[in-house]
């Protein structure tokens, strides 16, 4: 997903990274690991450094002879650095915004290092995410980097200890599919994995339902064995454990048993199904709460949400009473309630509503009409739930019925920010982009979009 | 898919995180007081004072973390030893910018980087961590020891007051 900037964030993302990369390695002096104890002389060099603020860095070479002139502290010059790693900040990419940071135990020293997703900047209206993404891991030696192509959708996974190497994995989603990376040797490397069971999360062109699972035992594909029905139920699946051998990814002898079409990982022995005296109350439609590993964090750490039933079920909504929303970030968690009404979504894709900084956590409610959004912040220290308006357009997606309070409406994340198109102008949509002002979500206008069969705005 | 790959080996030392770091955190410097010299000058400060807790350090990522603090409260210092200096400084002595640094800057960028120096020493250190070392809200709360309300708020009046300079400059150029 791309994170969209505005113009003016654009110049100046541009015009600092010109300005610092007019500073090259040729134009310092020789470097040397400083002495702790030569710190604090320097009376000639702040006179000289005020001095010198008339010179302009345009000249680098000839900042750099009077540095070295007027520098008695300089030391003496040693011999070039060899050739390191990538320096963090270089390379394709480096300067593209954050789209997600994690952290990651890839050597499996007991010490995690951080994980960057970053996506080109460049700004398209496109639903589907169409993107180009840099994925780099701070190892102790330098940063290592990935530049993918146009795809839909990257996203980084939180990553998994998959038996037969000793760190972590590091997940990538990809579209529908997902990417393994390891440390083999003493290097990031995609694992090979064969074509088949496949790791995605779709339908397969046979109906076959398929998912991967990551959690404490490791990575597993599993795979309805039938194609599986358009409602929920109950299906017969098959389920591959993933290890790692060498750069590879082997898949394990499979296991039958039986899974929910609406929570396909989570696989079950086939005789437990309707074993089970149901009642709505006893066994809601939805998982009573489900861990939600998100793509937010706050002060490096991810954030986990669940959602919380607190009352009865009538059907597949909650009919009364409320869902509360829980966040946990380390030792500490937040909740808010929710009123009732509507099959509560979480999303594990964070909302960035403002220049780029935290995420919100998205919550949806699907009834009748569509499916309406309420977006969660951590505003000084507190999870507030953002207000929005109560006049069109509104946060939400309508069912396709002409005749509800939603009708016409669609909305949809691309690099992370909200967009509501609605209305008809033209032959396009009016499309709003929904920002934080205060505590509450406005909607902006940006234009007017037309779109294609691709579901791609294009200006009309 | 191009990939870099890296080889992995024993823990990283001071001179291994100079030798990866020193170029970015003097252009980091250098974007905050606009001056290679003193820029060189406040990192080599800067890895001066983290020899000594280089032991206490493992994570790398702490250590970049560590000096990109140092580096930016450095750089704060230094230019408020600059404004000290410039008071010994001749007042017939214009500020005036070398011809050749239209060479080497598009005029675009030294229009942005002419109006960013304009603003107050807080708003340019969150818009160049945030836009350029392209941190996270929470790690610029870090490196300037406040708030992260106080990052939105800033980086908010911030980017206003680059528009509202960039503006102003636009019309007096017609």
């Amino acid at each position: 997903m791309t994170e969209p900037m505005t113009t003016l964030e654009q110049r100046l993302s541009a015009a600092l990274d010109a300005r610092a990369h007019q500073v090259t390695e040729a134009d310092l002096g020789p470097g040397e690991v400083p002495d702790p104890e030569r710190r604090g002389h320097r009376p000639l060099l702040i006179l000289a450094a005020a001095a010198c603020t008339t010179l302009v860095i345009g000249v680098p070479y000839a900042v750099a002879q009077i540095h070295n002139a007027q520098s008695p502290q300089r030391p003496p010059a040693t011999a070039p650095p060899t050739p390191t790693p990538t320096a963090p900040g270089t390379g394709e990419g480096a300067d593209w915004p954050i789209a997600t940071v994690g952290r990651i135990d890839l050597d499996g020293d007991g010490t995690d290092e951080t994980m960057r997703l970053r996506t080109d900047p460049t700004v398209s209206l496109n639903p589907m995410g169409y993107t180009r993404a840099r994925l780099e891991v701070s190892l102790p030696e330098g940063t290592v980097y990935t530049v993918f192509g146009n795809a839909p959708a990257y996203h980084l996974e939180d990553p998994v200890d998959i038996p037969g190497s000793k760190g972590q994995e590091l997940l990538l989603g990809v579209g529908t599919s997902l990417e393994v990376f390891s440390l083999v040797d003493g290097e990031l490397k995609q694992l090979e994995a064969p074509a088949d069971p496949p790791l995605m999360r779709r339908t397969d062109k046979e109906g076959r339902s398929v998912t991967w699972v990551a959690d404490q035992d490791g990575l597993a594909t599993v795979r309805s064995i039938a194609p599986v029905p358009a409602t929920d139920g109950d299906v017969a699946v098959q389920r591959w454990a993933w290890r790692v051998s060498g750069s590879t990814l082997v898949p394990g002898d499979s296991s039958t048993g039986c899974a929910s079409v609406l929570d396909l990982g989570t696989v079950v022995s086939c005789n437990a199904v309707g074993d089970q005296s149901l009642s709505p109350v006893d066994l809601p439609s939805f998982p009573m709460s489900v861990d939600v590993h998100t793509f937010i964090t706050v002060d490096h750490q991810p954030v986990t949400a669940r959602l919380i039933p607190r009352a009865g079920l009538a059907g597949d909504f909650v009919a009364a009473g409320d869902v509360r929303l829980e966040a946990t970030v380390g030792d500490h968690t937040w909740q808010v309630d929710l009123p009732a009404g509507g099959v509560p979504r979480l999303y594990d894709r964070g909302v960035l509503t403002t220049y780029g900084y935290d995420r919100g956590i998205l919550v949806g409610r699907e009834g009748i009409d569509g499916e309406t959004f309420q977006v969660f912040y951590f505003i000084d220290g507190q999870l507030v739930m953002l207000d929005v308006p109560h006049t069109k357009p509104y946060l939400a997606t309508s069912s396709g019925d002409a005749g509800s309070p939603l009708a016409g409406m669609r909305t949809w994340m691309h690099g992370s920010r909200l967009y509501t198109a609605y209305g008809e102008v033209r032959n396009g949509q009016n499309v709003y982009m929904w920002e934080l002002d205060g505590t509450a979500l406005k909607p902006t206008l940006i234009g007017t979009y037309c779109f294609d069969q691709d579901q791609v705005g294009h200006p009309c | 898919m191009s990939t870099t790959l890296v080889a992995f080996g024993p823990a990283v030392r001071v001179e291994d995180l100079y030798a990866q770091h020193r170029l970015s955190l003097v252009r980091l410097a250098m974007l905050l007081v606009d001056d290679v010299q003193s820029a060189e000058d406040v990192v080599q400060d800067a890895f001066a004072g983290f020899v000594s807790k280089a032991n206490r350090l493992r994570d790398s990522e702490a250590a970049l973390g560590y000096l990109r603090v140092s580096v930016v409260n450095g750089s704060r210092s230094a230019l408020r030893r600059r404004r000290t200096a410039r008071a010994y400084i001749p007042p017939h002595e214009p500020d005036r910018p070398d011809p050749s640094d239209h060479a080497v800057l598009a005029d675009e960028h030294r229009e942005v980087i002419a109006a960013l120096k304009r603003l107050a020493p807080r708003q340019r250190e969150v818009l160049v961590l945030r836009y350029w070392s392209g941190l996270s809200e929470a790690e610029i709360a870090a490196a300037l020891g406040i708030s992260k309300g106080s990052v939105k708020s800033t980086a908010s009046r911030a980017m206003d007051a680059l528009e509202s300079l960039l503006t102003s400059t636009k019309e007096a150029q017609r």
